[in-house]
């Protein structure tokens, strides 16, 4: 079920994350958050997972850091720099935490501490795995602040987060984030509640920060935008499962999966002409409660064929690029018949349904 | 206790656990763990199944205890007139087969002294909660439905008396009066008229915009008739949970009236008595005070699980509705 | 900010003024002449009509209690009317409240601090494991404490402690300033009782607040920076969850006086929950005026101290009132 994904030596890889299945009890049922995921990523190498809310791909990086609530049941492994971190006690798992693995949350307005100062936050990080004493804290935190982007640092130490912007409370979330010099940041939706000027900004900041340390990055957005041009590899993913994984290029290019094509065909285009409609994708994201076999997309997919609805559909790679894999029975671009097959299929369910 | 508000202190998103009559939001304190043994647990089931466990209990208990003291002359106990008597102290006699729960200091049968004294403390605060309950919800509809001055008048009043301690307004009544019974429910009452007009008033502002109200309106109907026909039978139930609460607070109360003299007069048998006067023979005979007490607790305590019992019920209808 | 402040002060002091007129009233009604209760049943008419001049009780109450107020604003709360106390011997209202103030001070600050001390660590671990062992074992616990009143707790921490075990003081009060050791021997008991009364009402506020903060991002946010869940949940969690606990200190005060008197008579203290009885038994008009309208005072000046300690736990409350 692990599809090749550009791996070349999975001993030399950064993170290694094998099979990684979450689910959690909830009075509905068992909501299967995240299911049998595996990827790797290499130092400094950047990684974009696109999905849209309820695709998992949130928990999938709360998982990783071992966040989830307690009443998740992870099973699979998660492998950093080749300790395994689902087998650390948690006094050791703290202190990977923060100081190699950092994370970056998606709302800034409510991912800050509102009584705490920014300095004071800042500093813990620093404080707790580098063992600065209170000034060199001080002193790093003005430095972390200002190669992020923030003017006047010395002041805003002594600030409250309420009293930055929405832009300067990300800049600071993620100055905390490579406070250690991460080798891994995963960022959740670092722009999507930021104004879409600053989203470039932030995008840009995160980039120079990887290129000057080295570090890996995980870039989660449900916008493929985002990960256009900053990602060398993009993992697509809905109900909790990769329906798509390869190089950037080749998934903008060549998409295999039904849902990869909706989501790049939904982009707006500024060349279209005026008043063309937006493509939408019809129906609504799955619920992954106690989910039946088979592809989590049939209920959406245009060309969705029975077989679709009673087999889990398993990534296969692409033949002339074995690191782009995709899990479809019928993709995008094979047998245009079959595609017409299927437009039939759908006009009949429409008219009958 | 009625509770004493602080001025202007943002409470109203504050519940007092231990306080029968919750903020202007006309419902019963019914915090997550605030009856840990009912609310809190793993699963769903698991938490109802104890829940239900627990309010059958209290129920049973409290039919027990109503039971008895309205059957009191009926129950092979030893007759009212003997356990007023005031004899000259003897010694309290433990367990005896005749006297299954002992006598008290003056040779008294304590089950026969329990049980009566039931009556009284159960007669007490349920007059006492009634006269507060209707005084104070037709206070409450009065000012919630008709706003404006009257409600502002009455509101500040409302405020110096709850700006009282509650104990020092009790004791002022309580000193007024002659020491008896009546001064006793009327002393409780006057201290839980503002809990009622508190729940009653944020009810009905609630209620007033309802579409039944307003089509009562347009109708034709007078103030006073939607008050009293539309609005009044819908506070009723909400009206239940919390008098449940106010029982037990009342019950406590007049124990505590008791204590500083002020309560029901020897010998006259009240729980709250009971307890007082036990107080001396806590060294040699423990049991004197602490059988009343346990009866105490355990009935304040089942007031408390129906009466929050209750109120989650109501606010379930009442979201489902 | 400044009108604010101006605001509440006149509505503080309405309400004081409604609370002394009040209490005078209530005492007025009250049965019995007061004279033959501080003269006794034999007094002299003469005798009688000198106190009844004293007193001011042949004037309408309305003058009375005017010219109370004019002596209050001048500090002077009047002297203290007890039975059989000679004229020499009176005491002044204001010197009894100062001498029996220090110790309901002492009982009624420790008790707070005894039930803080017992209500916050149950109350955030209760929240951190909630549903738990530990959540569920408190809760029933506090629903048996919060069915217990102070007069049963008393004496069965006295059953169990001074009787039983020996361990502590049954009565008395040995002051501070005499024998600390002993001053806390006597103290300990009668404010762990009251403690008791107030350990379920925060603790279970407290947990509910912390419920809601510990689903919070910047908690995550905290946890993910590899901090230990001690460090998240005393220095992250439970300022932010304080607010409710606040409030509920300055509710409790009020109830705190009720259970002050109680326990001072059990345990024999001379503060001013006996003062305040003893006043109201003997129709001690004064006194007890004096007694409620300190109390009301003091309640009100907490409540005030309340609000300001709110802008110190949260900036934000602290910049919408300077904005």
């Amino acid at each position: 079920m692990s599809g090749g994904n550009g791996s070349t030596d999975p001993a030399a890889a950064l993170l290694d994350v094998r099979g990684l299945s979450v689910r959690f009890p909830t009075p509905r049922g068992l909501v299967h958050a995240v299911d049998d995921v595996s990827f790797t990523l290499e130092t400094g190498e950047t990684l974009g997972i696109v999905g849209e809310s309820g695709s998992g791909k949130s928990v999938l990086a709360r998982s990783i850091m071992r966040l989830t609530p307690s009443t998740a049941m992870t099973s699979g492994s998660v492998t950093f720099l080749g300790r395994d971190l689902g087998a650390l006690a948690p006094r050791a798992a703290r202190s990977v935490w923060g100081r190699d693995v950092a994370m970056v949350f998606q709302n800034p307005m409510t991912s800050l501490n509102p009584v705490m100062t920014i300095g004071r936050q800042l500093a813990e990080p620093l404080r707790l795995h580098l063992r600065s004493s209170k000034r060199e804290a001080r002193s790093r935190s003005v430095e972390l602040l200002r190669s992020v982007g923030v003017p006047e640092p010395e002041r805003r130490l002594d600030a409250y987060p309420q009293e930055l912007s929405g832009g300067m409370r990300q800049r600071v979330s993620i100055a905390m984030a490579i406070a250690c010099s991460p080798q891994l940041l995963l960022a959740d939706e670092p722009t999507t509640a930021l104004d879409v000027t600053i989203q470039r900004q932030i995008l840009d900041l995160l980039s120079d920060l990887q290129r000057e340390t080295h570090m890996a990055m995980v870039l989660i957005t449900h916008d493929l935008g985002v990960v256009a041009g900053r990602a060398r590899r993009v993992m697509v993913m809905y109900g909790g499962r990769v329906v798509e994984t390869g190089p950037t290029e080749s998934i903008f290019e060549d998409q295999r999966h039904p849902y990869t094509a909706c989501l790049l065909a939904a982009v707006p285009r500024i060349e279209a002409p005026s008043h063309t409609r937006l493509a939408v994708i019809p129906g609504r994201p799955v619920d992954v409660v106690d989910p039946s076999p088979g592809c989590r997309f049939a209920s959406r997919c245009p060309r969705a064929q029975p077989q679709c609805r009673h087999e889990d559909p398993p990534l296969r790679p692409v033949p002339e690029r074995p690191e782009h894999s995709y899990a479809c029975f019928f993709p995008v671009g094979s047998a245009e018949d079959r595609l017409a097959l299927e437009r039939h299929a759908v006009g009949d369910q429409a008219r009958g349904g | 206790m009625s509770r004493v508000l602080p001025p202007e202190v943002p409470s109203s998103e504050i519940e007092d656990p231990s306080d029968p009559v919750g903020p202007d939001e006309g419902r019963s304190p019914i915090e997550e763990g605030g009856l840990g043994l009912l609310t809190t647990g793993t699963t769903g089931a698991g938490r109802r199944r104890r829940r239900r466990v627990a309010v059958w209990l209290a129920v049973g208990w409290l039919a027990l205890v109503i039971g008895t003291a309205l059957l009191a002359d009926l129950l092979p106990l030893e007759p009212y007139d003997r356990i007023v008597r005031s004899l000259p102290p003897r010694s309290p006699i433990g367990l005896r087969l005749d006297e299954p729960l002992g006598t008290d200091g003056f040779g008294r049968s304590m089950a026969s002294r329990l049980v009566y004294g039931a009556r009284q403390s159960l007669l007490i605060a349920v007059v006492a909660a009634s006269l507060a309950g209707a005084i104070g919800t037709v206070i409450g509809v009065v000012t919630g439905y008709m706003r404006g001055k009257v409600d502002e008048t009455v509101g500040v009043l409302l405020d110096a008396l709850l700006a009282f301690p509650a104990l020092v307004l009790l004791m002022a009544i309580a000193s007024i009066g002659r020491r008896d019974v009546t001064t006793v429910i009327v002393a409780l009452s006057v201290l839980g008229v503002p809990g009622f007009a508190r729940v009653a008033r944020a009810r009905t502002l609630a209620l007033a915009e309802r579409e039944f109200v307003m089509t009562a309106r347009s109708m034709g109907a007078t103030t006073w008739r939607i008050m009293f026909r539309e609005i009044l039978p819908n506070l009723m139930p909400v009206l239940l949970s919390v008098m449940l609460l106010v029982l037990a607070a009342f019950i406590v109360a007049e124990g505590t009236l008791s204590f500083v003299g002020l309560g029901v007069p020897p010998p006259q048998p009240s729980w709250g008595g009971m307890i007082n006067e036990g107080r001396q023979s806590l060294r040699v005979a423990p049991q004197l005070i602490f059988t009343p007490a346990v009866c105490l607790v355990l009935t304040v305590m089942s007031f408390r699980v129906v009466g929050e019992w209750l109120g989650d019920r109501l606010d379930a209808g009442e979201g489902g509705r | 900010m400044l009108r604010y402040i101006a605001g509440k002060l006149a509505r503080t002091v309405v309400v004081l003024l409604l609370v002394s007129f009040f209490t005078v009233v209530l005492l007025d009604l009250a049965p019995g002449d007061p004279a033959y209760a501080i003269l006794g049943a034999d007094a002299r008419p003469d005798a009688v009509e000198a106190v009844h001049a004293d007193l001011g009780l042949d004037r309408p109450i309305y003058e009375r209690y005017a010219d109370w107020l004019g002596d209050v604003v001048r500090g002077d709360f009047g002297t203290s009317y007890r039975a059989n106390v000679s004229e020499a011997a009176r005491v002044s209202v204001t010197d009894e409240i100062t001498s029996a103030l220090p110790i309901t001070a002492e009982l009624v600050v420790l008790s707070f601090l005894l039930a803080l001390l017992a209500a916050v660590p149950i109350g955030v671990y209760a929240a951190y494991r909630k549903g738990g062992a530990f959540d569920r074992a408190a809760s029933a616990v506090f629903s048996v404490l919060m069915s217990t009143p102070v007069y049963v707790t008393a004496p069965l921490l006295v059953f169990v402690l001074v009787l039983q075990a020996g361990l502590l003081p049954a009565t008395g009060w040995v002051s501070l300033s005499d024998d600390p050791l002993e001053n806390l021997r006597h103290v300990i008991l009668p404010a762990s009782a009251l403690a008791l009364e107030m350990v379920p009402g925060f603790a279970i506020v407290l947990r509910a607040d912390m419920i809601g903060t510990l689903n919070e991002d910047f908690i995550l946010q905290a946890r993910a920076k590899g901090l230990s869940p001690a460090t998240v949940l005393v220095r992250h969690a439970l300022r932010p969850s304080s607010f409710s606990l606040l409030t509920m200190a300055g509710i409790t005060l009020g109830k705190l006086i009720g259970g002050a008197v109680i326990v001072e008579t059990l345990f024999a203290f001379p503060g001013l929950g006996s003062l305040l009885l003893e006043s109201i038994q003997a129709r001690d008009v004064n006194t007890v005026q004096g007694v409620v309208m300190f109390v009301a005072l003091a309640y009100v000046l907490i409540n005030g101290a309340v609000d300001l300690a709110y802008t110190y736990l949260d900036p934000r409350v602290r910049l919408r009132a300077t904005a």
